[in-house]
């Protein structure tokens, strides 16, 4: 998937200030398993992003905008199948950036993407990330129990 | 250079802690992380290995060749769940020079020949 095609479609969720928080690194390090998660010379992780999902404001708009039927949000489960990072530089401990997300799907086949871009605070690119999910009914019960395609 | 291949890698496995301490580095709450009773009605044996754990844990083999100097981008794809203590071995081969003045690299994270992740990366060599 390239990033235009990633484009094509996509709805604009919303530009949310995130962080890297030296905290937050050295317990995202160490639970990867990095042997020395407080050594501030190593780079932060590359899937560090990540984590800025899971920030409970930014995480609501993109289920708002994702799955706006609230009853569909409790029945469905979203299994990453696919996931994109780019970066042009090194994120910085302590620097401050912006992420403009989207979100594109669910298409036919259940897959919903999010696309974000970030920033730095002068509005420089810094990055991009796509992620792929497979949205599966838990109503069904029953998730994709080998292969996912 | 193209053919070139990583050294193997034995990614650190993850188990029941390692995922509790992911989860909660992450704020990963997929329920399929966390639930055996749900994992095992899905048809699993146990919990599942967050994708992005493994990921990130393939990223830091990849960071840690000697011969990778940057990583531009990566692309993870994966495609087969992994149960809780499944011990997993990444490779990576460089295919082909890339236009920026890199290489792809083919990665992977698996059991054998059986995969359960497989990533496209370019990267700048040291």
């Amino acid at each position: 998937m390239t990033t235009a095609q990633a484009e094509i479609g996509a709805r604009p969720v919303g530009v949310f200030p995130v962080s890297v928080d030296a905290q937050a690194v050295v317990a995202f390090a160490a639970a990867l398993g990095r042997t020395d998660p407080s050594d501030t010379k190593a780079p932060v992780p590359l899937t560090f992003p990540l984590r800025w999902f899971s920030d409970p404001a930014i995480r609501a708009a993109l289920v708002a905008a994702s799955l706006p039927d609230a009853a569909g949000t409790q029945a469905m489960l979203p299994v990453h199948i696919e996931q994109r990072i780019a970066l042009t530089e090194p994120l910085r401990i302590g620097a401050a950036y912006r992420l403009t997300t989207s979100v594109i799907g669910p298409d036919a086949r259940n897959i919903l993407r999010v696309t974000a871009t970030l920033s730095d605070d002068r509005g420089n690119p810094v990055g991009s990330l796509a992620s792929g999910f497979l949205l599966v009914s838990t109503d069904a019960g029953q998730p994709p129990a080998t292969r996912h395609r | 250079m193209i053919g070139t291949r990583l050294p193997a890698v034995d990614l650190p496995v993850a188990d029941h802690a390692t995922i509790a301490a992911y989860l909660a580095a992450s704020g990963d709450d997929n329920p399929l992380h966390r639930l055996p009773d749900l994992a095992q009605a899905a048809g699993y044996s146990d919990i599942l290995v967050p994708g992005m754990l493994i990921m990130g844990q393939m990223a830091e083999a990849l960071q840690a060749w000697p011969t990778c100097a940057a990583i531009d981008w990566i692309l993870c794809r994966f495609v087969d769940p992994v149960v809780v203590g499944t011990a997993l071995r990444c490779e990576g081969r460089i295919l082909a020079a890339d236009p920026s003045g890199g290489v792809v690299v083919r990665l992977t994270a698996g059991v054998g020949r059986r995969y359960s992740v497989v990533c496209e990366a370019v990267i700048h060599l040291a």
